[in-house]
Order: structure tokens, then C-alpha cells, then sequence
């Protein structure tokens, strides 16, 4: 046993030590030792050849020196020549290989654990170099226009004027973008001014600041198309865009650094910069609807109602999920519009307006509305941006897609309640190891499901149904879930969206029906069963159960529920969870309350 | 008559302890011995003396320090270790039963014994 083991751990660190020094600092001189050992070349060089090749640290070789000097001098001393000590020694290479083996065996143990590391570390880190190099390897190439896709429709009917130039000049002319509607707006509740109301006088005088803006409006919603053509770069809009969209907009300067690791080359990025101005217009057309009422002007509640109804049409124009959401929100103010006359000025309409609007609303039909060929065209997109293309459809995760995955969409790594270690790096390497094809094939898989579930009214298939549904199809996946957990449309929230459009088209267009009723009958149906067939072809149904809408009155006028996700029939009582505040239960929320649709009862906050 | 290779891979480490059991020795001092005292079967080179020893050292069987000749020389000398001596202990036994267990093959005992009796009775007995 070495004297390094026998005496103890002091004493064993301090051989260590010894050995660091060593072999750390300086030659160890058994290259000189040799060479001043007074042997003839022969022998030295049999010793040199031995030591030479030995992967063993300098201290050990320098011992080992000087044993085999001494052995060739006391073989010399007995009598015995070089020559025969020579033929004696063997062969040098098997020496120094069975010296190394030997050495090696007889280090300490933290020697071997150190070596055994160092290996260790080495691979790993030439592992991690091809890694890396097999990503650096890789470059996305990509080829396909995805936004000309989401553009499409704008350049539809190209030889047709569009809306958008007459919008555009109207929202340059009076800085339409900064317009604060909330003016128009009873300061203490939020809803729309009236009459009656304090801030009536200052809603008018806003009003008429933007009366060339409404006209406007007006004008275009005439128009089929709207005609916008979304840039990736503000830059690219023309001047006069830039002007109506980006008033304020300054460009950057020249050699600015692109943000994020793509700039502005994505679509997802893509801003739809025209949106805001449509809630906006929305809301002094549905004043200027009120306003109307209150002047005795039918003809201009009508065209107002349908401006409304128009903008919303425009902004639906693109197949993105957002656009269908404001698209929804516009066309509300429409149905709230009619409900502000219905409501405050029963006597105002005729039967032919009221039939004209009846059609109007029950025209649309907001299951089509949602097009989720945008929410396709961006995930692509990016999955062209990210991946290397093998020529049919596959490829590899680029280093770049690495970096601007973990960038562009910032819960990609874990979530809030995630193991860090098992989802944040397990979730990288999936990622980093999958397949675009199947990121690709994935997503339009669970695409495919979200149409399916969003053809079924609740009573069919429960909000409920699709999350599990929506969870498995992500949870099959291994590496593409993560790109579908956080690339993927929001299905609760499409689903209940829509459920709330159609529920909500379908009391007014009863409404509308028993005003109709009302005014050639004098007085409202004692059944909903008497609107058939003169007002009404069919009777709509309730989304939650599969019956008709239930219809009660108070105070002689008409309300208007559906039983609610519970499907139990709570004789159109509202929920009440703040004291004079009356709320429909939030469809998403799973509520057992009522949902009265007519008059309009704001949906919980959550 | 020089053993081959594999009987001096199982035999030189036990011969070399053996040496060792009496008196630490240096390496030519060692190889001399050997060869003197086994008649020539123990000729190792020192591509494969030294080697054993470190392999013996690395076992903890053998130990070794540096110290001055008497010419003044600086000689690396190895002796046997506690554990050396145990190993060697079972090492003679298993060379006994070898030796009887040939002789009772019909492998000439007598032979066997008289080319070890008057150099490394390993047997311990009538050399």
C-alpha cells in the first residue's frame, strides 16, 4: 500500500497536496534525471520509450526514473552488461503500458473519483457541443406568405370600393384613435347616457364634435368589404394609414435592433390596429341611435342600427379568433341599440322597420363568424420560422426557433403551478427534439376538434366536454404540447363567446317579433306560440336545453331568459351577488342562476 | 526452463511475495534472487518485475520507500505488508493442494519437489 493511504486522512491529503504540487508547477526533470543519469543511449532511450508514452502524472514518472536508472547501474555494478540488461528489460512498450495499468491502480481514490469526473464532464460537454452544433446546423428557410392568407379577404372583390379609405379620412380628420367615449356614458354605472341622465347635454356635445366621424362610419359600413390591409412593420403601411392607424407612431431609428429574435417577421405579432376604432364608432353610432330616438327620427335610429351591424361585418373581415371577438362586441352594441328603442321608444318604430330589423339580426349567423384559419396561418408561421424544412413537410428545431419560442411566448417554460424541473426543462427538450410535422399535425388536430364542439349548443355537448376533450388531444401529444398549450385558441372562451351571440341574437329577434305582434295585435301574446308564422318562422331555442326560450312579463313588459347552464328553470330570476346589482351568471363560470337575455343584464364579473 | 506466461501471471506474484517475506529488497536485487533461487524458472524482465510490484503495491500487499544503499545509491527497497503476509499464508496453501493434487494426477511429485526443495520449498516441507 502506498505510504499516501497508511497514515491517515491528514496524511493522505497532505501526499495529495504533495501530488498537486507536483505534477501542477514546473517539469518534474525525469526527462533531466534520465539524461544526467550517466547510462549509454541505449538504455536511456528504453527508459525515455517506457516513460514517454506512459499517461501517468510527472511525479509518478520521475519515481519510476529513478527505479529503473538504479536498476540498469546496480545490474551494471554486479557485472552484468547493458547489452544483457537490455535483452533482460523486455519489451519497452508492454513496460509502460503494464506500469501505466499498475500506477494507475495504486493512486488515491479522490484521484479516481476526480478522473472519472473530468471524463464525465468532458462528454457531457462534447454532447452539449453537438447539440448545439446540430442546432446551429439548422436554419429556417421560410417560403410561404401566411399573411397574404390572413389578407386574403381584404383583397377580395378588389374592383368594389372599400370601406376602408372612406373610414381612414374620417378617422385622420378628427384623431379618431385618441377618442375617449366614455363621455358619452353615465359616470356612475357606465351605460349609455340618456335623456334623463346628468351627463345627457355633455354626451350630446361630444356627439357632435364626431358627427363628420359617424357619417363616415355610416357611409362605409354601406360598403360589402373593408378593404384594410394588415403590415408586419408599421413602416410598410402606407402614409395614410400610418396617419389613421399609427397617428403617433415615430420610426425607429436606422440601425435599431430588431426586437425579439425574429423583429417583426411574424405573423402572430401582427397588429390589428383598426379594432379599437371600431368599438369606438360603434359606441357614438349607438348614441347617435339614442339621440335619434329621442328626436322622433326612426329613419336614423334604422340607418344607425344598421352602420353597427355593418362595422361589425368589417371587422370580421379577417379569419382571426380577436377580430371575431370584436366583431361579437360591435354587433352587441347593435342588439343593444335596438334595445335602447324597443325599450325607451316602443311607439317609435313601424312594422315594416321592426321587420326590417328582425331581419337584419337574424341575418347573421355568428357560428361562421369564427374562422380559425388565422389562429392556423400564425402557428405555422411561426412553426416556418423556427423549424428547418426537409422538402415535405418536417423538419428540426433551429436554434434561433429555440430562443424565440422561450421569448415570444413567455409561459413556454412552465406554468404558475409546474414542476420547474420536470416541465421547464423536460418541456425545452421536447421541444428541442420535436418534429415540425407532427407540432403541425397536431395542432390541426385539436383545430378540427374546436370545430366540431363549436357546431353543438350547450344541451349537446357542456362547455365542460370540450376542455376534456380539448386537455386530451394536447395531453397525447408529448412534444408538441407545449406549442398547443400555448399557441392554442382559447376554446372556453370562443365557446362561451359565441353561445352568448347566439342567445343573445335570438331574444332580440323575439323581441323584436313581440313588438311586431304588439303593434298589429295591441297588445303582446298571451303564448309565445301565437308569433308563428306571422312574426316569427320558427320559435328560438334555448342553447342550454333543447326547448324554446322561456318568456315572462314584468310590469307589462316582456323578459326574456334561458335556464342556464344548470338547466334548471328558475322562473327568470337574475343572479345576485352584489346587493342592487343584478348580473347573468357568466356562462364560462358554470352559474345554476337564470340568464335573462332581454332587456340585457351584464354577465358576472369574474 | 522458463514458465509461460499465464502460469507466471498466477506463480511471479507469490514467488516475489515469498522473497519479500524475510527481507525488503530492491528491484535488480529482487530479479537476482529469483532467478538464483528458482534456477532460472523466476527470470522476469523488468518490463514485467516492476509492474508486479506496483500491481502488489496498489493491493496493498507489498509497500515500499526510498531509501540510500550501501554504495549510497538512492534504491526504491519494498518489503511485504500485514496483509501481504496473510495473502501469502493462503497463497502456500494453494500451492500445497496444487502440488499434491498434481502429484496425485500422476504428474512426477517427485520431480516437482526437488525442483523447488533447495530454493522456494513453497510447500513448507521436504524440499
Amino acid at each position: 500500500m502506498s505510504d499516501a493511504l497508511s497514515g491517515g486522512p491528514s496524511r493522505g491529503l497532505n501526499r495529495i497536496l504533495a501530488l498537486v504540487r507536483e505534477n501542477s508547477f514546473g517539469p518534474s526533470g525525469w526527462q533531466t534525471l534520465i539524461e544526467e543519469s550517466g547510462l549509454p543511449p541505449a538504455v536511456k532511450e528504453t527508459i525515455f520509450s517506457v516513460l514517454r508514452t506512459a499517461r501517468l502524472w510527472q511525479s509518478e514518472k520521475l519515481s519510476i526514473a529513478k527505479e529503473l536508472i538504479a536498476h540498469f547501474q546496480d545490474g551494471y555494478d554486479r557485472g552484468v552488461s547493458f547489452d544483457q540488461l537490455l535483452r533482460e528489460f523486455g519489451d519497452p512498450a508492454l513496460a509502460s503500458a503494464l506500469i501505466q495499468r499498475s500506477k494507475e491502480r495504486n493512486r488515491p481514490m479522490i484521484s479516481k473519483i476526480a478522473r472519472a469526473t473530468g471524463i464525465f464532464v468532458l462528454l457531457m460537454l462534447a454532447l452539449g457541443l453537438c447539440v448545439y452544433l446540430y442546432f446551429l446546423a439548422g436554419t429556417a428557410v421560410p417560403q410561404e406568405d401566411y399573411l397574404a392568407e390572413i389578407n386574403g379577404p381584404a383583397r377580395a372583390g378588389q374592383e368594389q370600393p372599400h370601406a376602408w379609405p372612406v373610414y381612414r379620412t374620417a378617422w385622420i380628420d378628427h384623431d379618431f384613435l385618441r377618442a375617449d367615449t366614455s363621455g358619452l356614458n353615465v359616470q356612475s354605472t357606465g351605460e349609455l347616457a340618456g335623456p334623463e341622465d346628468a351627463e345627457w347635454a355633455a354626451a350630446i356635445s361630444l356627439a357632435d364634435e364626431y358627427a363628420g366621424l359617424t357619417e363616415a362610419m355610416r357611409e362605409g359600413s354601406r360598403l360589402e368589404n373593408f378593404g384594410l390591409k394588415l403590415e408586419l412593420d408599421i413602416a410598410d403601411y402606407s402614409p395614410e394609414d400610418q396617419a389613421a392607424l399609427f397617428p403617433h407612431w415615430v420610426p425607429p431609428a436606422v440601425d435599431a435592433e430588431p426586437v425579439g429574435e425574429f423583429g417583426d417577421d411574424l405573423i402572430i405579432g401582427v397588429l390589428l390596429p383598426h379594432v379599437h376604432g371600431f368599438q369606438s364608432a360603434a359606441d357614438f353610432l349607438r348614441f347617435d341611435a339614442k339621440r335619434a330616438s329621442h328626436d322622433g327620427d326612426a329613419e336614423r335610429v334604422c340607418d344607425n342600427i344598421r352602420a353597427i351591424f355593418g362595422i361589425g361585418r368589417h371587422a370580421n373581415e379577417r379569419p382571426i379568433v380577436v377580430s371575431t371577438f370584436v366583431a361579437f362586441s360591435v354587433h352587441h352594441k347593435g342588439l343593444m341599440a335596438i334595445e335602447d328603442v324597443l325599450t325607451g321608444y316602443p311607439d317609435l318604430l313601424s312594422e315594416a322597420e321592426l321587420e326590417e330589423l328582425q331581419s337584419l339580426v337574424a341575418g347573421y349567423d355568428y357560428r361562421q363568424f369564427i374562422k380559425l384559419e388565422g389562429e392556423r396561418a400564425m402557428v405555422m408561421d411561426l412553426l416556418q420560422h423556427t423549424y428547418t424544412d426537409d422538402g415535405n413537410g418536417d423538419g428540426r428545431m433551429t436554434n434561433e426557433g429555440l430562443s424565440a419560442f422561450f421569448s415570444v411566448i413567455p409561459a413556454m417554460t412552465v406554468g404558475p403551478d409546474e414542476d420547474v424541473l420536470t416541465n421547464g426543462i423536460g418541456g425545452f427538450f421536447r421541444l428541442a427534439t420535436s418534429s415540425r410535422k407532427d407540432v403541425a399535425e397536431a395542432y390541426d388536430d385539436l383545430l378540427e376538434v374546436f370545430e366540431e364542439t363549436l357546431d353543438s349548443p350547450i344541451y349537446e355537448k357542456a362547455l365542460s366536454d370540450d376542455l376534456e376533450r380539448y386537455r386530451s388531444v394536447i395531453e397525447e401529444g408529448s412534444a408538441e404540447d407545449l406549442v398547443l398549450r400555448n399557441l392554442a385558441p382559447s376554446m372556453t372562451g370562443i365557446r362561451a363567446n359565441l353561445e352568448r351571440m347566439i342567445s343573445r341574437q335570438s331574444a332580440v329577434i323575439l323581441a323584436l317579433s313581440l313588438e311586431r305582434f304588439k303593434l298589429t295585435n295591441g297588445q303582446y301574446p298571451e303564448s309565445i306560440d301565437q308569433l308563428v308564422p306571422d312574426q316569427l318562422a320558427l320559435l328560438p331555442r334555448d342553447r342550454c336545453i333543447d326547448e324554446v326560450l322561456k318568456l315572462k312579463f314584468e310590469s307589462g313588459m316582456p323578459v326574456i331568459y334561458s335556464v342556464g347552464v344548470d338547466g334548471v328553470d328558475d322562473g327568470g330570476v337574475p343572479h345576485m351577488t352584489v346587493p342592487n346589482k343584478r348580473y347573468s351568471p357568466d356562462i364560462r363560470l358554470g352559474g345554476t342562476s337564470d340568464w335573462i337575455l332581454w332587456p340585457w343584464i351584464e354577465m358576472e364579473e369574474k | 526452463m522458463k514458465l509461460e506466461r499465464e502460469m507466471m501471471r498466477g506463480a511471479g506474484p507469490t514467488a516475489v511475495m515469498h522473497l519479500l517475506a524475510d527481507d525488503e529488497m530492491y528491484g535488480y536485487e529482487l530479479v537476482e534472487k529469483l532467478a538464483l533461487r528458482s534456477k532460472g524458472v523466476f527470470e522476469l524482465g523488468q518490463s514485467t518485475l516492476y509492474p508486479m510490484l506496483y500491481n502488489l503495491e496498489s493491493k496493498g500487499l507489498v509497500s515500499s520507500r526510498e531509501k540510500a544503499g550501501p554504495n549510497g545509491r538512492k534504491r526504491r527497497y519494498y518489503r511485504l505488508t500485514a496483509k501481504g503476509r496473510k495473502k501469502l499464508e493462503k497463497d502456500r496453501e494453494q500451492w500445497a493442494a496444487l502440488v499434491k493434487g498434481m502429484g496425485a494426477l500422476g504428474l512426477t511429485a517427485n520431480r516437482i519437489n526437488g525442483a523447488f526443495g533447495s530454493g522456494l520449498a513453497l510447500d513448507g516441507g521436504n524440499g
